[in-house]
């Protein structure tokens, strides 16, 4: 298990070492200037401030100072945000994506999974067609549509919650229903056609030919296993979710890191595109490992490689 | 021409404004009421607060950084210069006290100080104002604006970001109340350009003990304007407060108490917001749909910006250096049913490269545009034959451009219209429109690296030499290779031998746009609108046309 830990740690920095010299290039490949002023600016003063962000050198020579500061944890400065680190950018960022991403994901997956059992206990039923329904109202509708609505009619009309902005606790109950929209139809759909695969499966009905309870079966050994394929899909949602939605950041008005990643590529503010994909693909490794875990848990028929036979 | 189009913006403004009582003077005096002047009310409010809603977070709180519309709004309401914007856009004293004594040859001023005070209770002296400016300008430094507002106005600029000596600006402090600027030529615009906030003072001693730390938050900054920022974590930030201050030389003439900022980047969320009551000003609103919904309601504030965007001819190109082409190209597309059809957010259809309702004539007071009126309009026939002629000159029956343009919504639109357009009236032209970003448009622009491009301009002063001076050969923003001696010549007069002349100087500017027509240089489109909405119980909301977009000093709220 330890030498099995190591290996996937080894693996991961390898992995984030490839992601970031690939970004690093990709990058500089894209077309334009970080400078927004660069109209008004005169050639000496390009020359100045392309001397002051170390771009007038070689990409290579860029690319092996950027790799040497990242490893003394210096992630560099915006151009967007005068001067400010990358790391405050990011730190002061990733909590309300992360808060947002976390109550979407629990509401989300605990109202999905219901709906999925619901819908396998019950199949053909009108519960089953509304559950059904729900799910792809969620994965069809696009998120600024229900972001909007939601806003205009509960926010505006109803007055029931705040419209947008980012003060307390009531000002995170909007956005969370829009972003939980997609778990929701995601996790309905797993769950309803896994449970109809488990419990016709053998096991089950020699629970059912034991005497074992309704509610135990369900829950006890039907679920369990039902969960597999949904832990899978929430693993990268998670993290997906946890980083922010440009759409429903900018409609709610939420402090968050999505608006602001999609802001930095879109003005070439280079080392915020860099430490934020770095910090995504960090979640995301780590999330895939965590998943990896989790299923020796659920399921002891998947057991983690180098483990005992 | 003249006249229908007159007639036009008339008309215009009539219908877009028609909460506004004092329409009757014509356009020009639109302009000026445009700011807010109040409905009759019951009296002051008790609580005077008010919520805000900005576009973007603030980038930079350092006078001498910023670069940005938000933070130079932001320093306008927490600092001041030696002037400052009124709501009818004149300059007014700020910390200057009295007018300034100008040398003979109008080089060199000698500005007297008011005595006033910083937040932390220290005075504000000339030094600060010597600090802040050698700051901007040292190449250390690397202040977007400092070297493209000092050099070429400010002796000495040019030297002191060349060599790393900022002390070669020409500014000093004869006293701790008197300040001498010595410019390179006169500036008949001097007062405007020194309201603008990169010419703001900065207390050396706290801007070096905070040393990385200044301008993070509203703790590390100091204050000596209207309001003081009382709320602000930084960059990152998407509320702040801004707060009276008790130390400001006019408290007097400061109403509001506070101001509570929220950023919103979605126009409908912030109209959301808006009838929700939880804003009392909007952001402009930039998507017609919503803009829509307000038509002829009260709170719906437009004006009239001096941003003027045009169709920009690479004369590096072979066809496009040809004049006939370029003349067809610019007549060959309908503005006016772009502006009403597409824009639908009252910005006008430009026929002129110095915008409307921006500057006056010096002495008559009448618009740049009224002596100039109409230079470019619609007209396909005429578009034809240009482009006929064009065609045998360079001998050959078609041509293919490029158009590199933005990647918004509204630009893509617009400049699909413009295309079709120009491809229905000009047999034989093929353009391909290239949609990019606005970083990847900048880049090559300043490679010169398209063949026509939709770009625009706003104005940093109000002056008609900011749009003038871009067209000048080699000029750093002209960008497109185009060169009239002529043209360099009336431009050089103006900002040398007529400095000291305004009237004529003013001719001279309105003869070079002529020139600059007549060898169809550039294809003007449109005169940008600002659309916001506005709290009808708010009075006095005053925004600006150059620099920092709103002063919050004049506005109150009533019951």
């Amino acid at each position: 298990m330890v030498k099995y830990i190591a290996q996937r740690v080894f693996y991961m920095i390898l992995t984030l070492f490839i992601i970031a010299s690939l970004t690093f290039f990709l990058m500089k490949l894209i077309p334009g200037t970080p400078f927004k002023m660069g109209e008004k600016m005169s050639d000496a003063q390009m020359e100045v401030m392309l001397e002051k962000y170390d771009l007038d050198k070689p990409v290579p020579v860029q690319y092996v100072s950027y790799m040497t500061n990242i490893l003394k944890g210096d992630l560099g400065t915006s151009f967007q945000f005068g001067d400010a680190e990358v790391s405050e950018l990011i730190g002061n960022r990733i909590g309300p994506s992360a808060l947002l991403g976390f109550q979407a994901l629990l509401v989300g997956s605990l109202i999905g999974t219901l709906l999925g059992i619901i819908g396998a206990l019950k199949q053909n039923t009108w519960a089953d067609y509304s559950s059904t329904f729900v799910a792809v109202l969620g994965k069809s509708i696009p998120s600024f549509v229900f972001a909007g609505l939601l806003q205009y009619y509960v926010g505006v009309k109803l007055g029931w919650f705040p419209v947008a902005f980012w003060k307390g606790p009531e000002y995170t109950v909007l956005p969370t229903i829009a972003l939980a929209m997609f778990p929701i139809a995601i996790t309905a759909r797993f769950m309803r056609t896994e449970m109809i695969e488990v419990l016709s499966s053998d096991y089950i009905t020699l629970a059912k030919a034991k005497g074992s309870s309704y509610f135990d079966i369900i829950f006890k050994h039907a679920l369990r296993n039902a969960l597999i394929p949904v832990i899978t899909v929430l693993g990268p949602l998670a993290v997906s979710l946890m980083t922010g939605s440009l759409v429903i950041e900018k409609i709610f008005s939420v402090p968050g890191i999505g608006e602001q990643f999609v802001t930095s590529v879109q003005v070439n503010d280079y080392s915020v595109i860099m430490g934020t994909t770095l910090l995504f693909a960090f979640l995301f490794i780590m999330i895939i490992l965590v998943v990896d875990i989790l299923y020796g848990l659920i399921d002891p028929r998947i057991r983690l490689a180098g483990g005992k036979q | 021409m003249k006249k229908s189009k007159h007639t036009l913006l008339f008309i215009l403004f009539l219908a877009l404004s028609v909460f506004l009582a004092a329409c009757g003077g014509g356009n020009e005096d639109a302009e000026k009421d445009n700011n807010k002047t109040g409905e009759e009310s019951g009296g002051l409010a008790d609580t005077q607060e008010i919520t805000v809603l900005e576009s973007a977070e603030i980038p930079s709180m350092d006078s001498v950084m910023a670069q940005d519309t938000v933070g130079f709004s932001m320093l306008n309401n927490v600092n001041e210069g030696l002037y400052r914007l009124d709501p009818e856009q004149n300059p007014v004293p700020g910390l200057v006290d009295g007018d300034p004594t100008v040398s003979e040859d109008g080089t060199v001023y000698t500005f007297k100080l008011r005595e006033s005070q910083w937040s932390n209770g220290e005075p504000v002296t000339a030094h600060d104002f010597v600090y802040a400016w050698q700051r901007a300008i040292h190449p250390d430094t690397a202040s977007p604006y400092g070297p493209y507002m000092m050099v070429g106005k400010i002796k000495g600029a040019k030297e002191a970001f060349e060599s790393g000596d900022a002390t070669k600006l020409a500014v000093k402090a004869l006293s701790d109340l008197e300040l001498e600027v010595t410019l390179e030529q006169p500036i008949p615009y001097m007062e405007s350009l020194m309201a603008f906030p990169t010419f703001y003072p900065q207390n050396q001693k706290f801007v070096e003990e905070k040393g990385k730390d200044y301008a993070k938050n509203a703790e590390n900054l100091l204050f000596n304007g209207p309001f003081k920022m009382t709320d602000w974590n930084g960059v990152t930030a998407s509320s702040w407060t801004i707060e009276k201050n008790e130390n400001y030389w006019d408290k007097d003439n400061v109403t509001l108490e506070k101001i509570n900022y929220n950023v919103s980047k979605d126009p409908q969320a912030a109209a959301n917001a808006f009838e929700a009551g939880e804003a009392d000003v909007t952001p402009k609103l930039s998507t017609p749909a919503v803009i829509m919904q307000y038509e002829g309601d009260p709170r719906l504030v437009r004006w009239l910006e001096p941003t003027i965007f045009w169709l920009k001819f690479n004369q590096e190109n072979e066809a496009l250096a040809n004049k006939n082409i370029r003349m067809a190209l610019s007549l060959a597309f309908d503005k006016d049913a772009m502006v009403n059809d597409i824009l639908q957010n009252g910005s006008l259809a430009a026929n002129y490269a110095v915008p409307a309702e921006f500057v006056r004539h010096p002495e008559t007071d009448a618009d740049f545009r009224e002596g100039n009126g109409d230079m470019n309009t619609y007209n396909p026939e005429e578009a034809k034959k240009h482009w006929e002629q064009g065609l045998k000159e360079l001998g050959t029956d078609s041509l293919e451009f490029s158009l590199l343009s933005g990647d918004t919504e509204t630009s893509k639109t617009l400049d699909t219209y413009i295309v079709d357009q120009l491809q229905n009236n000009l047999p034989g032209l093929k353009i391909n429109l290239e949609s990019v970003p606005f970083s990847v448009r900048l880049d090559r622009e300043n490679n010169m690296d398209y063949d026509i491009l939709h770009s625009g301009w706003g104005p940093d002063y109000l002056d008609p030499m900011t749009f003038s001076d871009l067209w000048i050969t080699g000029g750093g923003n002209n960008k497109m290779a185009y060169s009239n001696a002529e043209y360099d010549k009336l431009i050089n007069e103006a900002n040398t031998t007529l400095a000291n002349e305004p009237a004529a100087r003013f001719q001279a500017l309105q003869d070079a746009e002529k020139i600059f027509f007549e060898d169809a240089a550039i294809a003007p489109t449109y005169q940008r609108s600002a659309n916001i909405l506005v709290n009808d119980k708010l009075e006095g909301f005053t925004y600006h046309l150059v620099g920092p977009e709103y002063s919050w000093k004049f506005a109150k709220l009533n019951k």
